[in-house]
């Protein structure tokens, strides 16, 4: 009800005026008074202005009255602005929205840029493959880049290469990931007081290094450059160049892992260290003395392609792969037969099968040597085998195989067995004929010998004494990898001009005058060899995306004693000068060569008859006269002793530590403990329980080098009295992914090692407090708890025969485990037309997870770290299961790949409340990522857990969100969608890849052929275990083998119906059945 | 309490037709000035003028122009 | 005087701005729908090329300038390559071409404004349809007689998916010399543009 408001206040007003006059009258009549007496007061009388001196009583009245005249008066309302506050901001706010869209146009779809010239063989959105060389390793396999737009995104094996025969390791998979790392160094760096750094241009660095170096080389210092293993001749012929023009110059190569035992044991025995190429193809049976030649040992490439061709169930005898080790090892545990012993009893079954082939057995006719014999008399296998209480079946077996099959076995024995090991070893291959495996008709090549031991001391008593005037670092990181007690770093100090050459920084820049960022593998030339009968090329496919150099070219530069000699073709011309007067000699006018050399270049690889492989330093060199006088001589024997043994293996994955850096290959999964991050002191689970450790305890481990403390591991099938170590952990100059991983076990090497650099007895180890949590991609649980014990024999996951089993009876797993007819509650779709399938061979699967790192490059995986892995959040769409069955302390080990099956009834479909998975007409369980709002209800159904759940956009919250650096951008394959957070993901089977087929297919107007797709996984598969298709065309491989007798679908009695048949794995034994792990 | 301002009036115990009515004069001042203000502002470019210091160069790519391509299509053709 | 006012704002006050709100929400949504779906947007390009004369005059095939179509996801637009192959002397007077060669010269490409766009998570392949014979005009409408390109259909799902499911009923021009290849529907399969 409006009241008359103004009216009230103007009362209200009034009454106050009122009685403020009202107090006024009563003080002025006070105030006169008080003034009446004033003349008796001495007080001066204060007044502020000529009213109240006067005592005005106008003046009076207002001086009682607290407000002013019109103080009181309410606002009018006619004299504000007809302007609110209200009405300002609605204004303010509708123009600001009016405004914006007014600024943007909505319907603005961005601009196309084309080429402005564009080069012919380029097709927009369709990629480019060149063929190169891989440098990850000496090994230099061949590689296949493929690129889009000019950027590398994947690279395969080159199938030209007579080596690697079209695969890569997993290194090679991950190293697009190096080329595009943010961490690079990208510019020369002058480190005048070796901390602070400062950037300089490559004119200045030139000029500086060359200056302080032709300076060392006058006043007579030496000029040592350090590099890791040289393979290139073109390499090798410019470093020859150097050492002429600073005549004081050095250089020195080494590895972290070398065949140093093997070849100082080779040369004593045939008088060369030419080791030969074993071509373990033809082999019927292998013996590996702690050799992980399937995981770490030699060229893993050639050897798991090698021994995989004896592994065909449906073609030719399996071969037999006996392992006799003490650290559980990727060959150990696919072999057939395993007999667990500590490593340094090795030796000692050596001697005892030597005196058993050559003594009892008369095999061969050393026989008759009597110093030999007598040297092997003291030797016994029945001792042996009472005394470390291994099966006496297995040996028998063992020996009576060996000696079968003289002339097509092999005995291998691992790197890290010390040189009298070896001899022995030597021995038993002559005496049992297996030298007729040796490769005749090709050799290895050696460009420059890793440099022996002597030369290091006399390097490092040189730095120490002040004669050595420059060190170079050459792409090669010593101050990690040499031993500890080198106290190379300390060494260092004396030395006036320290120059680091490297991608990125490691341990040794850190302690560098300069350090000069090179070019990566992507973005070099170069020239390879390391077999006779062939060379391989390197071509850089992209223009170094930063202020980079190749090493080779800063090498030629600083030759030519001048920094202008430097031109971007510098070192291409280099190789083509040296090519026209060795390889391609024969090509001699220039249209030849250009043809010969761009057809090198487009093969990667050029055959040449041994005869003409110049440029080498050591040739053939077959074994042809071996001493058995060697083996007597020996006296170095190893024998087993009470105190622990420390192995100490190379890991897969980061080589010598220089991949740190390279999330993907720290994420990926170690082939028997799945554990991620981190390495790890593997013991056996009699030395847990002697001890009381539990895996993740920190123990302390001391070798005469020093010591080191790290974290336990406990391995099934690791011998008592066993540690294993892998090396190439604990970097602590390095990028944000890969500092402080692991822990470096480099400080228990010592170059004067009583075995060998990488086995060690008399070792020790304490409990320390503490945890350090390793974390793995399995759970950690007994295997003979009960409700999990053999569960995936329980439930049919794993279904395994035995060679000759299956050879009695082809149709035996059937049998085994029928063909349960379950009455279906779908009805079937019938599909014809394509039906994608996958094929995964267990024979021939060893686990190695290089198809898990080729998933990874494919389609984008983000890396997560390792506390989600901790939390089983790890974005691999395709994982390999490995299950353990039989005792903890010898179990048998199987291992599975698993991915999205893609069922025809698939679980996963029926729940989704967005339809965001469906099934697609050729069998494809699809995800449209823009569907999905991520209730997660498809994994929770999928009873293989292979779908994968975005929970975090790993790109942005991984390790200060460098998968969001520019870069890294660049490496995404543009034809996988980049997922976010909150949706799910999984194996596609490379949908990308049958869309590409499909496309070509219509463009030649046929029919789309299933061969012709090869999944990622596939492509890696260095044993082509894997094999996909389309399950409907009637004579593909894939339809044979999906319906062959060994053929079964994992957890088949659900009846989701996978499209992925697993081969059964059949073990080579003589048992014919599989039943117990096999001692 | 209802306060009264320039832009509307409360008809609540009064004629529809008889309200105070905005000032037009005012009114198509507050028009002109809201249209001349929208063209200027999508046709006048501020957004470019702002000064990216901090921005990094992006990477250049550029192929290599002496590596030989392969042809890759290992496939049958039916 | 309180139920008047309470009653006074459901029955009247309510209703009418509700039905206010919905009608305008509707009456937008469709009236605007072609034009948010990209129908009709013809943006100015950098260089005033235009498809009527070379396309419908001179009757140049689409692939001769967009010749990667057929071969892979993306129609391609021509380098400023294709262009000097005429332009290095046809009209090489004009400020049009001028322009053009200016571009070349400097090596700088043209920033051609987009109009005809596909969600990124939807993977359209050119190839595939061209080869299957289904011409450009299909899509892109009658390019030949625009001097300035603006889209004409919109690129919804639902237009896609309505030619895939019925496409003899959607399919008014055949790619010269694709005449006897089989058109069968086309995928519906989420995987086939969603991967």
């Amino acid at each position: 009800m409006p009241s008359n408001e103004t009216t009230d206040r103007k009362i209200m007003d009034k009454k106050v005026i009122d009685i403020s006059n009202e107090i006024v009258n009563a003080d002025a009549s006070i105030d006169a008074s008080a003034d009446a007496g004033a003349e008796n007061n001495t007080d001066p009388n204060y007044w502020r202005s000529f009213k109240e001196l006067h005592n005005d009583p106008e003046f009076n009245k207002l001086k009682a009255r607290e407000f002013a005249d019109g103080a009181l008066d309410r606002p009018d309302v006619n004299d504000m602005s007809r302007f609110s506050r209200r009405k300002f901001l609605a204004l303010l706010s509708a123009s600001a929205a009016v405004a914006a869209t007014g600024c943007s146009n909505y319907r603005d779809q961005g601009v196309l840029l084309p080429y402005n010239k564009k080069p012919e063989e380029v097709t927009v959105g369709n990629p480019t493959y060149y063929a190169s060389t891989c440098t990850g390793c000496e090994h230099a396999c061949g590689m296949i880049i493929k690129t889009i737009e000019g950027r590398p995104i994947k690279v395969d094996g080159n199938p030209d290469h007579p080596i690697s025969k079209g695969k890569i390791c997993a290194i090679g998979q991950a190293s697009v990931m190096n080329l595009y790392d943010p961490e690079r160094l990208k510019n020369p760096v002058e480190r005048p007081d070796k901390i602070n750094s400062n950037e300089i241009p490559w004119a200045s660095a030139d000029d500086k290094i060359i200056g302080q170096l032709k300076a060392a080389a006058s006043s007579g210092k030496e000029i040592a450059i350090i590099s890791n293993t040289i393979n290139s001749p073109s390499l090798k012929k410019a470093l020859d160049e150097f050492k002429t023009a600073y005549p004081t110059a050095k250089v020195y190569s080494f590895e972290l892992f070398d065949d140093s035992t093997r070849r100082s044991a080779w040369e004593k025995s045939y008088g060369n260290p030419n080791l030969p190429i074993v071509q373990l193809d033809k082999a019927k049976v292998i013996l590996a003395l702690e050799s992980d030649f399937l995981g770490n040992e030699g060229n893993k490439i050639e050897n798991s392609i090698m021994y995989v061709q004896n592994r065909n169930a449906f073609e030719g005898e399996f071969n037999r792969l006996y392992a006799v080790e003490g650290n559980a090892s990727l060959t150990g545990t696919n072999a057939d037969y395993r007999i667990i012993i500590r490593t340094d009893a090795i030796e000692e079954f050596v001697n005892a099968l030597l005196i058993e082939i050559i003594g009892k057995e008369k095999i061969s006719g050393f026989g008759t040597d009597t110093p030999l014999l007598s040297k092997l008399q003291k030797f016994g296998m029945d001792g042996f085998i009472s005394k470390y209480g291994i099966s006496k079946v297995t040996v028998d077996h063992l020996i009576s195989d060996l000696k079968k099959n003289q002339g097509v076995s092999y005995v291998l024995a691992g790197s890290s067995l010390p040189e009298s090991t070896h001899i022995a070893v030597n021995l038993l291959n002559e005496a049992l004929g297996n030298t007729a495996l040796h490769a005749k008709d090709q050799s290895r090549v050696t460009q420059i010998p890793l440099s022996a031991k002597a030369d290091w001391d006399a390097l490092l008593a040189s730095m120490k004494g002040g004669k050595v005037g420059a060190v170079i670092h050459f792409d090669s990181n010593p101050a990690f990898v040499l031993p500890a007690d080198y106290r190379y770093s300390e060494a260092l100090k004396s030395v006036p001009l320290v120059v680091s050459l490297s991608e990125q920084i490691n341990e040794s820049t850190a302690v560098s005058n300069f350090v000069l960022p090179i070019s990566s593998m992507f973005e070099s030339w170069g020239d390879y060899q390391t077999r006779s009968t062939f060379y391989s090329l390197q071509q850089p496919v992209i223009a170094p995306l930063y202020n980079t150099r190749q090493k080779e070219e800063i090498i030629l530069v600083w030759t030519a004693g001048n920094k202008d000699a430097y031109n971007k073709d510098i070192y291409r011309n280099y190789i083509q000068a040296n090519w026209k007067t060795t390889v391609l000699a024969a090509q001699n006018t220039d249209v030849l060569f250009k043809t010969a050399w761009n057809a090198g270049l487009n093969d990667g690889v050029v055959k040449v008859s041994s005869a003409s492989s110049a440029g080498t330093t050591e040739t053939t060199a077959l074994p042809q006269g071996f001493k058995p006088e060697a083996f007597v001589a020996s006296t170095n024997v190893m024998t087993a002793g009470s105190n622990f043994v420390l192995l100490l293996t190379p890991n897969g994955n980061l080589g010598d530590g220089r991949f740190a850096n390279n999330g993907w290959l720290q994420e990926l999964p170690k082939p028997l403990s799945r554990a991620v991050w981190d390495n790890y002191a593997a013991i056996s689970v009699q030395t847990a329980k002697a001890m009381n450790l539990q895996s993740s305890d920190l123990v302390k481990i001391t070798t005469p080098a020093g010591a080191l403390e790290m974290p336990v591991f406990i391995q099934p099938g690791v011998a008592e009295g066993v540690i294993a170590v892998q090396l190439g952990y604990g970097r602590t100059e390095c990028g944000i992914v890969g500092k402080g991983v692991g822990f470096n076990a480099n400080s228990l090497v010592t170059k004067n090692a009583k075995l060998s650099p990488w086995l060690y007895d008399n070792v020790t180890m304490e409990k320390v407090g503490g945890t350090h949590e390793i974390v793995s991609t399995v759970e950690h649980y007994n295997i003979e708890e009960p409700l999990l014990k053999d569960i995936q024999f329980r439930r049919h996951i794993i279904q395994e025969g035995t060679y000759l089993q299956y050879k009695a009876d082809p149709e035996f797993l059937k049998k085994k485990h029928g063909d349960k007819e379950y009455e279906s509650i779908n009805k079937q779709y019938v599909h014809t037309g394509t039906k994608w399938g996958m094929v995964i061979d267990l024979n021939k699967c060893t686990g190695c997870g290089q198809c898990v790192i080729a998933c990874n490059v494919e389609n984008n995986i983000p890396i997560v770290g390792k506390d989600q892995v901790k939390r089983n959040r790890e974005m691999q769409w395709i994982r390999i299961d490995r299950y353990y069955s039989g005792t903890p302390e010898n179990p048998n080990t199987s291992f599975q790949p698993m991915l999205c099956q893609h069922c025809d009834f698939a679980p996963c479909e029926n729940v989704c409340p967005v339809a965001a998975t469906t099934h697609s007409t050729d069998g494809i369980n699809g995800m449209a990522y823009n569907r999905c709002v991520g209730t997660r209800y498809c994994s929770n159904n999928c009873p293989y857990k292979v779908r994968r759940f975005n929970y975090y956009n790993f790109r942005d919250r991984f390790g200060d969100s460098i998968q969001q650096e520019e870069s890294f951008s660049l490496m995404a394959n543009p034809e996988v969608t980049v997922r976010s957070r909150g949706v799910m993901e999984k194996c596609t089977f490379c949908l990308q890849r049958i869309m590409e087929e499909r496309s070509h297919a219509i463009k030649d107007n046929r029919q789309v052929i299933g061969a012709n797709v090869k999944t990622a996984c596939q492509e890696a598969c260095l044993t082509s275990a894997i094999v996909f298709g389309d399950q409907n065309a009637q004579d593909s491989e894939l339809h044979k083998l999906t319906n062959s007798n060994l053929g079964y679908t994992v957890l088949d009695e659900i009846k989701v119906k996978p499209n992925v048949t697993y081969l059964a794995k059949l073990r080579n034994v003589y048992e014919t059945e599989n039943t117990e792990a096999k001692h | 309490m209802i306060m009264k301002n320039g832009l509307t009036s409360t008809n609540n115990n009064k004629d529809i037709l008889s309200s105070d009515k905005i000032d037009r004069k005012k009114f198509f001042l507050l028009a002109g000035i809201a249209a001349l203000g929208t063209a200027l502002v999508s046709v006048f470019p501020f957004g470019k003028r702002v000064v990216n210091s901090t921005k990094k160069e992006p990477i250049k790519i550029s192929p290599n122009p002496h590596a030989v391509k392969r042809n890759n299509r290992q496939e049958n053709h039916g | 005087m309180k139920n008047f006012l309470l009653d006074y704002t459901l029955k009247v006050r309510l209703p009418i701005i509700i039905f206010v709100v919905l009608a305008v929400f509707v009456i937008t949504y469709y009236v605007s729908y072609a034009e948010r779906n990209g129908v009709g947007y013809g943006p100015v390009q950098p260089i005033a090329y235009s498809h009527k004369l070379h396309a419908g005059t001179m009757k140049i095939d689409c692939r001769y300038c967009h010749s990667d179509v057929d071969k892979s996801r993306h129609a391609n637009i021509p380098s400023a390559s294709v262009c000097m192959n005429c332009h290095t002397i046809a009209r090489k007077d004009k400020p049009e071409i001028i322009k053009l060669t200016d571009y070349y010269t400097k090596g700088i490409p043209i920033e051609w404004k987009r109009i005809h766009r596909v969600p990124d998570f939807a993977y359209f392949d050119h190839s595939v349809h061209v080869n299957k014979g289904i011409d450009c005009s299909n899509c892109h409408g009658n390019i030949a007689e625009m001097d300035v390109v603006s889209q004409v259909k919109d690129f919804t799902m639902k237009a896609c998916l309505d030619c895939h499911r019925n496409p003899e009923a959607n399919i008014r021009n055949i790619v010269p010399g694709k005449e006897n290849v089989k058109i069968n529907n086309g995928p519906t399969n989420c995987g086939s543009c969603h991967r």
